[in-house]
């Protein structure tokens, strides 16, 4: 810098120095002429600096200049770094050069070929199907697995399975996401302190573990065998030979959800506990008491086939279904009529709807036994209506269907409900000639009854008492799912020898010695008998992806008793060697052997007749007579307490917590509450008021057993004074998944129930304050404004009638809502050829979600997390929208599914920038994800809301990446596009599905069948109301629901043509009126 | 030094350590050293311990040889 400058600079700094000491020294002096100055000027003197404060001449000076001093100033070259141009290119070339040899990780992987000898009936890109059986619960639903290259990418239903008849439910569907789980077991682990896990190979597992049985065996102590269901002939036989082979050894089998009440209750009823068959597809009138059959209890699949078959107003038939609970479940949501009560008011219930029918209607011989009526001369249906506040109409009409419909009729009572309340049922069944009704060609078929009671207490008992020597876990869990009051993690402290066989982790693996993996069921061997007339064959379509082995391999090794028994055909031999002498044996045909297995492995399943019916354990014997006896007998009644009512469900996709590492089944919402990744206890709305609740807020329940803090959940639809908790949360031994996800109400759960394991009274409730945030998918992607009552019906979105009003006039909804014809702006395009379209049947649709989680499966849909669908980035392209009419305290309640409507003048379509959706000569909607830049704009513009938008890489961001893994990457469905961040995607009618039913046409020289292409939601939905198909075809069936009187466009005023026709739903109520809210 | 135009130059060819432009010669013995040293530092100690514990073994997928493929899926009317 120039000397003159620099003196200049210096003189500057001093000046500022003065001033700044002036400041400091004289305050007050500063502080009063600024008020002074304030009293005579009102607005604020605004400073930024000292030298501004006190207006410095030289400061002033500065500030007329446009640029500082200095900023003119020519860069001193003498001042800067001494590294030159060319150095630095140099050593930037050479740092590279160097960083590209370290990085680099060529490695020539040779030529890519799919085989080096191809396999005959293997064609590259075409998928091959294998049938087999699915061990998700204990029903044994047959399945068809679409494998790609040898890898299991999707599994339907078998539609050989007489039972299944062609469906699986959501855990099915999902069970390929447990198969490519990076958090299965790999390799066999020892856990000497039950804290630290060593791997060991299988051969020294065995060799251990056979050592020490053989002492317990030799000592006298007791080896414990505890599994789920045993439905397995073959297994049940090796058991019996492990059980030869150590004679100490003991199986015992359990269920979260079980039928033991119902069971005792009809074994004292009817003299054995073989439970009757029920056909519900014949009947024309069915009562529901606390009975979720449609959504979490008992078959799901079956009831809801059959609950349909009798619900098609095209062909006159329409069951009337009554729901009696105190829950709000997906049953009483599909209900004609709806009664609210508590749920131990049940039982009162029924045994004033028993005087009705036995004492005043006189039905059934059974007016005329004394013992009987004078218990149940204390009940009376008006003194109960009264009592209850319900309605007198609704219950004449229970009545008066009973009476009329004897014989085609069925009363079904809940699992949950007690023994006593079950044997006032089957009076009333009994009294009706619903026994009818029972199957009488087939029976059930139980290999291994469940363990009682009394079977768990002296198991526990002799375990604490040193008795018991080795307890094997045998693919079950009982440290989550046995009472907590049983004290089971403690008491197997007292157990040398605790192997827990397993998929995963879980809390009883994480007390045991030993942890072998065990193969999935994709890798295993089995068959099952659940019916006296079939059984179904398991078959493994692909080698196990890991180092395990299935269950039954390991136990025959042991029973063999020496670690090299094992050989990876152990198990199916011994199936097929079984087999020979009894199944087969038993058909008495002149077929051999192996074209038999061969058939039966083909088809999933083998018909048997009943009488050759091998393997079981169960009689087939139908019961003989009710013995009134056991109602007169029968001790402990229900009756309605004042105190809250704890009501304990099983949750139909998490099971009893097996599946809760599976993110599919977890954010699938809940029908109702619409709630995912969290369980709560649900409340009504009248408890909530009472209570100063708020959804979300932090309540403490307590029972005999226990107490536990949780969120509630404010559901329309439940009774006042009734607590709804679902079981199968709260995991804490899990996969990083499901860890943590819930609140586990198993500990509210007491062995010592006095009513039923599953419900309690006397149950108190209080508010402890804070909350845990329910996020419920319920408001997403509202076509209008929530705040609307019953929007619904204002814009026509939900159409509904009575079955009355369709019988008066087929064309009713027509003329309510007139058969609109809209001029458009747009110019109809002909489709000449195909034209893709959807039918969904409302009266058939229970909202059960299966659809969406086989869409999720069929088209790669991520896993976002509870905390992106609480910002409404749920990725699912099809939901169930649920929609309340009615008051929250008894509301009507509406399922419609909703997916891209593929219209034919699409608004998505014109807003796009880069034309990335476009339409298809044959109606398709469709996406080009390479073309999308992530506007939005098509989202924006959606009156359906049904775009789906990858704010994130949802793969790479959810549960430290866990989508990323090599083993997710393989469940891909390799037909379907992986979408990444930035893109928009949504429901393509399955697109791929369209293109396979496209190249066996070119391949068949013909024009495409509409009715061959199956989407993957018509697939799942196990009633068939979803309908795919070409709508010019005139003959399909597709072409005459669209043009049904019951179809509606939804939001049609808005004159986008969409291509999914509603059915609406109607009501088999004796009402005529119409059932929507009056405008 | 020299300047000129405000810029530094030098002349020496001797004095390579110091000067700023750096031999053609040096510069190949000392990237080739370096690429060297990285290549023999990425496989010991480090490349070895990184290989062992990071990679995967790959998952393999073998169809089971006994399944039986089932010739569509829809209903078996035979």
């Amino acid at each position: 810098m120039p000397s003159n400058e620099t003196t200049d600079r210096k003189i500057m700094d001093k000046k500022v120095i003065d001033i700044s000491n002036e400041i400091v020294n004289a305050d007050a002096s500063i502080d009063a002429s600024a008020d002074a100055g304030a009293e005579n000027n009102t607005d604020p003197n605004y400073w930024r600096s000292f030298k501004e404060l006190h207006n410095d001449p030289e400061f002033n000076k500065l500030k007329a200049r446009e640029f500082a001093d200095g900023a003119l100033d020519r860069p001193d070259v003498n001042d800067m770094s001494r590294f030159s141009r060319r150095k630095f290119l140099a050593l930037l070339s050479a740092s590279a050069a160097v960083a590209a040899t370290g990085c680099s990780n060529y490695r020539d992987q040779g030529v890519l070929l799919p085989y080096n000898k191809k396999p005959e009936e293997v064609t590259v890109g075409n998928p091959t199907y294998y049938a087999s059986t699915c061990t998700g619960c204990e029903h044994a639903c047959g399945m068809i697995i679409k494998t790609i290259e040898g890898r299991p990418i999707k599994v339907d239903g078998n539609p050989d399975h007489p039972i299944s008849k062609g469906k699986i439910c959501a855990i099915g569907q999902a069970s390929v996401m447990n198969l490519y789980d990076p958090e299965r077991l790999k390799n066999p682990v020892e856990r000497p302190d039950k804290i630290n896990s060593n791997e060991i190979p299988w051969a020294s597992a065995d060799d251990k573990i056979i050592g020490q049985l053989k002492a317990a065996a030799s000592s006298g102590k007791e080896i414990a065998i505890i599994s789920n269901t045993i439905n397995s002939p073959s297994l049940k036989k090796a058991l019996d030979e492990f059980k030869t082979a150590y004679p100490t050894a003991k199986v015992y089998s359990f269920e979260l959800f079980d039928d033991s009440t119902r069971r005792s209750a009809w074994e004292k009823s009817y003299g054995n506990p073989n439970l009757p068959i029920v056909q519900l597809d014949k009947a024309k009138v069915i009562l529901a008491l606390e009975s979720d059959f449609l959504g979490n209890e008992g078959n799901k699949i079956e009831n809801s086939i059959m609950y349909v078959q009798n619900r098609n107003a095209f062909e006159g038939e329409f069951n009337r279904l009554y729901a009696v609970e105190g829950n709000a479940s997906l049953t009483g949501t599909n209900a004609d009529y709806r009664i609210i009560i508590r749920t131990d008011a049940i039982e009162e219930f029924v045994n004033a709807l028993l005087i009705e029918i036995i004492g005043k209607e006189k039905i059934s011989g059974f007016g005329t036994d004394t013992p009987l009526l004078s218990k149940l001369q204390k009940f009376g249906m008006d003194g109960f209506i009264s009592k209850y506040g319900i309605s007198k109409v609704t219950v004449d009409h229970l009545i008066s269907d009973l009476k009329k419909n004897q014989g085609v009729s069925y009363v079904l009572a809940g699992s949950s409900l007690p023994e006593s309340t079950h044997i006032a049922v089957n009076l009333l069944n009994e009294a009706l000639g619903n026994t009818a009704l029972h199957a009488k060609d087939q029976s059930r078929v139980t290999q291994i009854p469940l363990s009682a009671k009394a079977d768990w207490d002296a198991l526990l008992a002799s375990m604490k008492g040193g008795k018991v020597g080795a307890v094997i876990h045998f693919d079950s869990n009982p440290a989550f799912v046995l009472p907590a009051d049983y004290r089971y993690s403690e008491a197997l402290k007292s157990v040398p020898l605790v192997v827990s066989l397993s998929e995963q982790i879980n809390e009883s693996t994480a007390v045991s010695n030993f942890v072998l993996p065990i193969s999935s069921m994709f890798e295993s061997w089995g068959d099952y008998q659940t019916r006296s007339t079939f059984y179904s064959l398991q078959q493994p379509v692909i080698a196990p992806l890991y180092n395990t082995r299935q269950k039954e391999e390991i136990i025959l090794v042991w029973t063999a008793g020496n670690k090299d028994a094992y050989n990876k055909d152990i198990y199916r031999n011994y199936i097929q060697a079984n087999w020979k002498t009894t199944v087969l044996a038993a058909q008495n045909t002149d077929v051999l052997f192996k074209t038999a297995w061969n058939a039966g492995l083909n088809d999933g399943v083998v018909k048997v007749s009943s009488a050759s019916s091998a393997g079981t354990t169960e009689t087939t014997a139908l019961p003989q007579g009710f013995k009134p006896e056991a109602f007169v007998a029968s001790t402990n009644v229900m009756t309605a307490g004042s105190n809250f009512v704890l009501l304990l469900t099983p949750n139909g996709n998490l099971g009893d917590g097996r599946f809760a590492n599976n993110g599919w089944l977890q954010e699938l919402p809940k029908p109702l509450s619409r709630a995912v990744w969290d369980n709560y206890a649900a409340i009504s709305v009248q408890t909530a008021k009472a209570m100063n609740l708020q959804s979300s807020d932090l309540v403490k329940i307590t029972t005999p057993a226990g107490a536990l803090e949780m969120p509630v959940f404010i559901q329309p639809g439940v009774a006042e004074g009734v607590i709804a908790v679902q079981l199968g949360y709260g995991r804490t031994e899990c996969g990083i998944v499901g860890k943590g996800v819930g609140f586990n109400a198993n500990s509210l759960v007491t062995k010592n129930a006095k009513l039923s394991p599953w419900l309690y009274d006397n149950v108190t409730m209080e508010k402890v304050g804070g909350t845990h945030e329910i996020v419920s998918t319920v408001e997403h992607y509202n076509i209008e404004e929530p705040l609307l009552k019953d929007i619904q019906f204002r814009r026509h979105i939900i159409q509904e009638g009575t079955y009355l009003q369709y019988k008066a006039d087929p064309e009713f909804l027509k003329k309510k809502h007139g058969d609109k014809e809209y001029e458009s702006i747009n110019k109809q395009y002909v489709h000449t050829g195909t034209k893709w379209g959807m039918v969904i049947d409302l009266n058939k649709c229970t909202g059960c979600g299966q659809c969406v989680i086989a869409c999720n499966v069929e088209n790669n849909i991520p896993i976002v997390g509870k905390d992106q669908v609480k910002r409404n980035r749920e990725m699912q392209w099809i939901r169930i929208d649920r929609y309340y009419s009615g008051t929250p305290e008894n509301p009507n309640t509406s399922f419609q599914p909703m997916l891209c409507q593929h219209c034919d003048f699409a608004p998505c379509e014109n807003v796009c920038p880069v034309a990335a959706t476009t339409h298809s000569t044959d109606g398709i909607n469709g996406m080009a994800y390479n073309r999308c830049v992530g506007t939005r704009y098509c989202s924006n513009n959606c009156p359906y809301k049904v775009r789906r938008f990858n704010y994130y890489n949802f793969r790479d961001r959810f549960g430290d990446s866990i989508q990323q893994e090599e083993s997710f990457s393989l469940m891909a469905n390799p037909e379907v596009t992986v979408r990444s961040r930035g893109v928009m995607e949504k429901c393509t009618f399955c697109l791929q599905r369209i293109m396979e039913e496209r190249s066996h046409a070119i391949k068949d020289n013909r024009q495409v069948i509409g009715a061959n292409v199956k989407t993957a939601c018509q697939e799942a939905c196990l009633t068939s109301a979803i309908v795919f198909g070409d709508q010019n075809a005139q003959d399909s069936e597709l072409h005459k629901l669209t043009n049904s009187n019951l179809g509606y466009t939804v939001l049609d005023e808005i004159k986008v043509k969409p291509n999914v026709t509603y059915l609406a739903k109607l009501r088999n109520v004796y009402e005529t009126e119409n059932t929507e809210a009056k405008h | 030094m020299i300047m000129k135009n405000g810029l530094t130059s030098t002349n020496n060819n001797k004095d390579i350590l110091s000067s700023d432009k750096i031999d053609r010669k040096k510069f190949f013995l000392l990237a080739g050293i370096a690429a060297l040293g990285t290549a023999l530092v990425s496989v010991f100690p480090f490349g070895k311990r990184v290989v062992n514990s990071t990679k995967k073994e790959p998952i393999k997928i073998s169809p089971n040889p006994h399944a039986v493929k089932r010739n569509n899926r829809q209903e078996n009317h035979g």
